[in-house]
């Protein structure tokens, strides 16, 4: 145990002899520890917003009306301690062990941090965030040690290297960039830096391809090993070499003419080969392998194919995936010369403690306080909102962002979870504060809203509402969509009215729906339409990508090609896919609704029989796997396989009845009163009605029949502001009545 | 479970220590001599620069120079030795090794 830690139980201990208590007890040991004054209590309490104030009246509460029999609990937090510091690897139990330890068995801490939003992670993060930052401090402070030293720069290291005035000139030294921004800890990516060393150190192939999206930290990755090789902590080969990233953007706008370009490129490479301590990275390799160079650009591939086959000379080309596919992958002598090393986002846990490491630096700059909650937030809003970016990226901008515009309206401003609530609504243009508060709302009324546009299918409405709020609610086990369900039923009896619904209720409009008629795709070809690929948008995929919040309707699932089925047992089950482009989609937002007519006949046959739903539903799935229609684990993937029923006489007449609703408020807008009368209904369902196509003609009826007069009435002047009008229906047709109100 | 007795723990000694006046005021009385160091330097600078002291005063201020500074680096030693060997005391056993047997501490 360390002094301070000990220091407060010996305190403890004293009261307790003082109050002639049995045993010790965690909420006095507690006390202490928040009254001790000590700088990691402060840090861990500063950061989270909590107030010593608030919890020492607590405490003393607490232990005021403590009884004996249950003031106990000191060794047990004592143990938890100890084995805290060892999953810590500390040497001696310490002050923010005991705390850690508290936050995770003392009852009255635990209910605390609850009240307060907060975790015991939360506070074993903090913690450990605490102890870094000492850490950091503290060997910043001895000058004489080894990794200090190198900031000054060694002496005849180098001499041992040839000269490289040319690539010197249109290059950065990652090194110099080093002894400037100091020792960084590396923060993820660790598996891929590995492998970038292993790849340097072999002596064939020792050219490294760093593929990845942008903002999954392609860079950090080079700057680590740039960190790495400068205190010697890397491969053998590696250690002590200078890192110097090409800026061929530079070269092009210094050098004009293809023949300058290229003899100064040789000139680089040729210095690079001759200095023997050199590797070279280029950013963004495919701007300049083009066959066709877009403006600013030049093609280098020319002059790179001579120097990437030799063993001493080493590049680490940075591209994207369509890089990769639409450049790189299309000269394959080229392509294999580089080892490809694929580099994918970081974790959120990861990225927080990168937030952890950025935020001194960002609060010293624009002089503001960060909150933990505010980092917290920070993670889930940017998971959640803005997943067309990768971590770490997307939550560095948001945190940048936020501050920076915290800063700009106040001095010394605090940055709250709130503030990062207000910009991510700015960024996506949807009020969030609002957007929680209506989706519970939304999600608490849901049947009560669908049915105010669905008819008869209680059961349907009540399953997709169930699963829905189970979803969000977060009860449920599982990674994939906000909802996914498999409708089935003949045509005509609402699965797609129902699927507009709810993309308008939950969604906010109904424009929010993508849909995709699977009839359509009937051939395993047909994947690369869904997918997209390398220079061609997908389908499926990029209107998800650029409307991450939407509701996806399949329609005829039935219909599609097998192979496309199985395509969507990933997006059900995990929620993203990679498309064509080598991004990965995310589907984590939206709701994904297949529908089927397949089996139509056996729902209605077995509900004139009268059977229960249930039983039509189990009947039904019996006859789709019979018949080889879907595959079991198709079926399973779907959070709900709903039936819809198909409708009656009665049930048409109020879906006629909405519809001409909607034609009353149109008409009422321009001071006309429109009378729906029970014949105009009847005649409308005689009209619409038929067994194959249910509800659907209804609406043609409609737009047939009574739109279609009542246009050429106000067209004509035949019905004007302030007039009451009827429908007569005839034996063949209908007639409009007009009077004045 | 443990059966934690803060007596027998190794730190207990600086926990007792601590309360020693020799240790208690170490700091206070290192800064106490960098000052006083400080202040005797200055003055005998200055004496020496502006001929005000006499032979036998500078003679003076010399020797509580080298007193005060001579202090200051005794209780410097005394507060670091207090700081990093008697707040930090040697371990019988790692800290993993008395999580995988608590046993072994009584």
């Amino acid at each position: 145990m360390d002094f301070e830690a000990a220091k407060i139980c010996q305190k403890t201990l004293k009261k307790t002899e003082r109050k002639k208590f049995r045993t010790p007890s965690q909420e006095l040991l507690l006390y202490y520890l928040v009254d001790s004054k000590i700088k990691e209590i402060d840090f861990v309490f500063g950061r989270t917003g909590l107030s010593f104030q608030e919890i020492r009246k607590e405490l003393e509460k607490e232990l005021k009306k403590a009884k004996e029999e249950w003031m106990a609990g000191f060794e047990e937090i004592i143990f938890q301690a100890l084995k805290t510091a060892t999953r810590r690897k500390k040497e001696r139990i310490g002050v923010g062990d005991i705390l850690v330890s508290s936050a995770s068995f003392s009852p009255f801490f635990q209910r605390f941090l609850i009240l307060k939003d907060l975790k015991k992670e939360d506070i074993e993060n903090l913690a450990d965030w605490y102890e870094k930052i000492e850490r950091k401090i503290s060997e910043s402070k001895r000058f004489w040690e080894y990794e200090n030293l190198l900031k000054r720069g060694s002496i005849a290291k180098d001499w041992a290297a040839g000269y490289a005035i040319t690539l010197d000139k249109y290059s950065q030294d990652l090194r110099e960039k080093l002894k400037k921004t100091g020792i960084r800890e590396i923060v993820g990516h660790k598996k891929e830096i590995k492998q970038v060393e292993r790849i340097l150190e072999k002596e064939e192939i020792n050219n490294v391809l760093l593929v990845g999206e942008p903002g999954t930290g392609r860079g950090s990755i080079v700057g680590a090993l740039a960190q790495r090789a400068f205190l010697g902590k890397s491969s053998p080969k590696v250690n002590h070499k200078r890192i110097l990233n090409l800026s061929l953007g530079l070269l092009s706008a210094e050098v004009t003419s293809f023949e300058e370009v290229e003899s100064v490129l040789e000139a680089c490479f040729s210095q690079a080969l001759a200095a023997g301590n050199i590797i070279l990275v280029i950013d963004e390799i495919h701007n300049f392998l083009s066959e066709i160079p877009k403006p600013g650009t030049i093609n280098i591939s020319g002059v790179l194919a001579r120097y990437l086959p030799l063993s001493s000379f080493q590049l680490i080309a940075v591209t994207t995936y369509q890089g990769l596919h639409t450049i790189l992958e299309k000269n394959p002598s080229l392509r294999n010369l580089f080892e490809k090393v694929e580099v994918s986002e970081i974790s959120e846990k990861e990225t927080l403690e990168l937030l952890e490491n950025f935020l001194p630096f960002f609060e010293k700059k624009y002089k503001g306080f960060v909150e933990y909650k505010t980092l917290r937030e920070i993670l889930r809003l940017s998971s959640r909102y803005m997943a067309d970016i990768p971590f770490p990226e997307k939550a560095i901008r948001l945190l940048d962002e936020a501050i920076s515009w915290r800063a700009a309206s106040r001095r010394n401003a605090i940055l709250k979870p709130e503030h990062i609530k207000k910009i991510v609504s700015e960024k996506i243009e949807i009020p969030l504060e609002e957007l929680e508060k209506k989706e519970k709302e939304i999600l608490l009324n849901l049947e009560e809203l669908i049915h105010q546009r669905i008819i008869n299918q209680e059961e349907a409405v009540d399953i997709v509402s169930a699963a829905l709020r189970r979803a969000r609610a977060e009860v449920q086990i599982k990674s994939g969509p906000i909802g996914t369900f498999l409708f089935l039923g003949p045509t005509g009896v609402g699965k797609t009215e129902t699927s507009k619904a709810l993309a308008q209720i939950y969604f906010g409009s109904e424009k929010r729906m993508i849909r995709l008629d699977m009839s359509e795709f009937q051939e395993i070809k047909d994947i690369k339409r869904l997918l997209g690929a390398p220079g061609e948008e997908g389908l499926l995929t990029t209107p998800v990508r650029e409307n991450p919040f939407s509701l996806v309707l399949l329609d005829e699932i039935e219909k599609t090609h097998p192979n496309i089925l199985n395509l969507f047992l990933q997006i059900l089950d995990e929620g993203w896919v990679t498309a064509g482009s080598g991004r990965k989609v995310d589907f984590k937002n939206t709701i994904i609704i297949a529908t089927s007519n397949a089996g139509g006949e056996v729902i209605r046959q077995e509900i004139k029989e009268r059977k229960k739903i249930e039983i039509v539903k189990e009947d039904l799935l019996d006859y789709l796997l019979k018949e080889r229609v879907f595959r079991p684990e198709f079926i399973n993937r779907f959070d709900s396989v709903v039936v819809f029923k198909p409708l009656t006489k009665i049930n048409l007449l109020s879906i006629c009845q909405l519809i001409l609703k909607k034609l009353v408020e149109n008409l009422k807008d321009k001071g006309i009163d429109f009378e729906i009368t029970e014949d105009l209904k009847e005649k409308i369902v005689e009209l619409g009605y038929s067994p194959e196509f249910g509800a659907r003609e209804i609406r043609r009826v409609i737009q047939d029949k009574i739109e279609n007069i009542l246009a050429q009435a106000i067209l004509s002047g035949k019905i004007k502001r302030g007039n009451k009008i009827k429908i007569k229906v005839g034996e063949k047709e209908f007639s409009l009545i007009v009077s004045s109100k | 479970m443990i059966n934690f007795n803060l007596k027998t723990t190794s730190i207990s000694q600086a926990l007792r220590l601590e309360k020693n006046p020799f240790f208690k005021f170490s700091k206070f009385f290192r800064n106490l001599f960098i000052v006083l160091t400080f202040f005797f330097i200055w003055a005998l600078l200055f004496g020496s620069l502006s001929e005000i002291f006499s032979e036998n005063a500078s003679k003076n201020l010399l020797g509580g120079t080298l007193l005060s500074l001579s202090l200051s680096l005794f209780f410097f030693e005394i507060s670091l030795f207090f700081e990093s060997k008697i707040k930090r005391p040697r371990l019988k056993y790692s800290i993993s090794e008395v999580s995988l047997d608590p046993k072994i501490l009584i």
